[in-house]
């Protein structure tokens, strides 16, 4: 059995906005395991980089607990625990700081954690790129100098320079070209194999994530509503929403397309942006809803051997 | 029923005059889009599609760029046009849906302002009640169920699937033959794209409008197109039906587009395409892909030929020379 590396029980995160209250998540409980890649899926405000920023310590859960390797994390993180999960963010144009050099921007997180002597502060900055592929001669240029792809690199580097355990990936491709987005993905895999990283991918795209990560975590609307491995999510969705998200994936052979739920569009252009307080959130959109649907929330169950999914009428 | 196609392009070529020298991005673009039809273009970010689409709008008219070869429409030679006569075109013939909603619509008119104007631009004679009418139509008919409170909204107000509906119905409003669409709803949600998608789909069947599709998810054009234009650093490298070209992919280049798609059914990891789309004021002799490409040899420092393999087929390789029923070289 491998070490739980992470660990979120019962996570909400409420914002008040103007005079209402947005719930952005409603209950979310995570585990993570060193060294696997735990991928963490849904629409745009289905409370996805919430979750990001709690883990991060950027924003404090409003209830729940998160721990590491065993031990809750405080609310006000020392310096050695922020070293150990880093961040690569979505847009690689305004990830990194204009007005600072490749080297300022990598070289950072060695100083403040005082990882080498300063002597050799430089040095380890050029390995740091040249592990990421890019050629230490960049390191003296601005961002506006490097493509979409070559920054997301280098934020890659910033992130590698802390020695994390973890690394919580917001979207990290989903801004850039195919051709572009395969090569960070096989960065990111080559990485994780050699430094034994763990990461959390965050994206809304389930293709992306079908080749790196172990398991899959679908929310809708700050709930979880469906965990499983990798393949059994892939192979057999039990949640009408991971079947939905499945099906809009647009693919480039008939291979694919026989794996995709079928899915009626008409229905979801009319339902579109409903959502529900009562039931489960997802049942306005939903063209399999039952009576209780309307009035039941459904709980998160094991359909099966670990795979979870909370929905009254699974597939 | 003519067989003057809607839009022929012929030996397109277009080069920006910059500081660092001539950059000669479209280089003998050669494409048809016939009435009705659904057509894609398809390349990596910097292939010269964007140039390519405004070219064909007209938008590129600065001072540093220098056009060569025809675009024609219904067989007109659109540079021979007055600069009034091609603005007549866009918006009522030839209309355009942008890769972002948001940005494509003023922030500070409401929806009904923008969509009676477009309105009353097809059709000047129409008053306001009546251009707010056809609105009020429109919307319903993309499945927006209260359009009252739509058209009052600023587009701020609105999502991004929301504005995006409401950008597909404006360009189709005038009842255009032809729509150039840049990548609508990449910027947004899987699903709001495959609404996009599925929606465009239908209205322009209604509609009978031809569609060019500029696009880089080659899943995109395989659900959409009919048929699909390969461009790599500003030419075509290859051209077919949807059907063939993913059947059987023939360009190097198409192949290692192909290899870099995340797959859902797992197997390998996608392959990233070595090196960078090239500079276009250095742009490689001969094939331009062939400081990329894993098959090149030295004939591919020439101009390579433009092969026909079947009906509608053609590919831009020499790999396919024994295969080829006529080959021109460029």
């Amino acid at each position: 059995m491998a070490e739980t590396l992470l660990e979120a029980t019962a996570l909400t995160k409420d914002y008040r906005v103007g005079n209402h209250v947005v719930h952005a998540l409603r209950g979310v409980d995570l585990s993570v395991e060193r060294g696997e890649c735990m991928a963490v899926v849904g629409e745009s405000g289905s409370g996805k980089t919430t979750l990001g920023n709690l883990v991060l310590g950027i924003e404090p859960p409003s209830t729940g607990t998160i721990r590491f390797q065993g031990r809750e994390l405080p609310a006000k993180r020392g310096r050695h625990l922020r070293r150990r999960l880093q961040v690569v963010q979505q847009n690689p144009m305004s990830t990194l700081n204009p007005k600072r050099t490749i080297f300022n921007s990598v070289s950072l997180p060695l100083a403040v954690h005082r990882l080498v002597p300063r002597k050799e502060i430089r040095d380890r900055t050029a390995e740091l790129l040249r592990i990421v592929g890019l050629s230490p001669d960049y390191m003296d240029r601005y961002p506006v100098a490097l493509s979409g792809g070559q920054r997301q690199r280098v934020a890659l580097a910033r992130a590698l320079a802390a020695e994390p355990d973890c690394i919580v990936l917001d979207e990290p491709t989903s801004s850039l070209d195919v051709s572009v987005q395969a090569r960070v993905l096989e960065l990111l895999v080559d990485l994780q194999q050699r430094f034994g990283l763990t990461y959390l991918f965050i994206t809304h795209d389930l293709s992306v994530v079908r080749n790196i990560a172990t398991r899959v975590m679908v929310l809708y609307r700050g709930r979880v509503v469906e965990m499983g491995s990798t393949e059994s999510v892939f192979a057999q969705p039990r949640h009408r929403y991971t079947q939905m998200l499945l099906s809009s994936i647009p693919v480039v052979s008939e291979e694919e397309e026989r794996i995709k739920p079928a899915w009626s569009w008409d229905k979801e252009l009319a339902g579109g942006d409903r959502v529900s307080e009562v039931g489960c959130a997802f049942f306005p959109r939903c063209p399999y809803v039952l009576d209780e649907c309307k009035t039941q929330r459904p709980p998160l169950e094991d359909v099966g051997s670990g795979h979870l999914a909370a929905c009254h009428n699974p597939g | 029923m003519t067989d003057v196609p809607l839009l022929q392009v012929e030996d397109l070529n277009l080069k920006f005059h910059l500081f660092e020298g001539v950059s000669h991005v479209l280089d003998g673009v050669e494409m048809q889009v016939r009435k009705g039809e659904r057509v894609a273009l398809v390349g990596e970010s910097g292939c010269g599609k964007s140039v390519f689409v405004r070219t064909v709008l007209g938008l590129l008219n600065r001072r540093n760029v220098e056009v060569s070869g025809e675009i024609r429409y219904h067989g007109e030679d659109l540079f021979g046009l007055s600069d009034g006569q091609r603005r007549d075109l866009r918006g009522r013939k030839i209309t355009m849906i942008f890769q972002d909603p948001v940005a494509a619509l003023n922030p500070v008119f409401t929806i009904a302002d923008q969509m009676t104007e477009v309105i009353r631009r097809g059709n000047p004679k129409c008053r306001s009640a009546e251009a707010l009418d056809i609105a009020r139509q429109a919307l319903l008919q993309v499945s927006i169920d209260e359009p009252d409170r739509v058209l009052k909204s600023y587009p701020f107000q609105l999502s991004g699937g929301m504005n995006q509906r409401v950008i597909i119905t404006m360009a189709l409003i005038n009842r255009p033959e032809l729509v150039l669409a840049d990548e609508p709803g990449t910027s947004l949600d899987v699903t709001v794209q495959e609404q996009t998608l599925r929606l465009m789909t239908r209205l322009t069947q209604d509609a009978g409008a031809a569609v060019l599709l500029i696009a880089h998810n080659l899943g995109v054009v395989r659900e959409f197109a009919e048929r699909v234009y390969v461009m790599y650093a500003g030419t075509i490298v290859e051209e077919g039906t949807v059907e063939e070209v993913f059947r059987d992919p023939l360009h190097p280049y198409t192949k290692a587009l192909f290899a870099a798609v995340p797959r859902l059914t797992g197997g390998a990891m996608p392959r990233a395409i070595e090196g960078m789309v090239p500079d276009y004021t250095r742009a490689p002799e001969g094939c331009r892909f062939h400081p990329r490409c894993p098959h090149a040899t030295e004939r591919c420092k020439v101009p390579p030929p433009t092969l026909t393999m079947g009906p509608g087929r053609r590919v831009k390789c020499i790999l396919h020379e024994g295969q080829a029923v006529e080959a021109v070289h460029g």
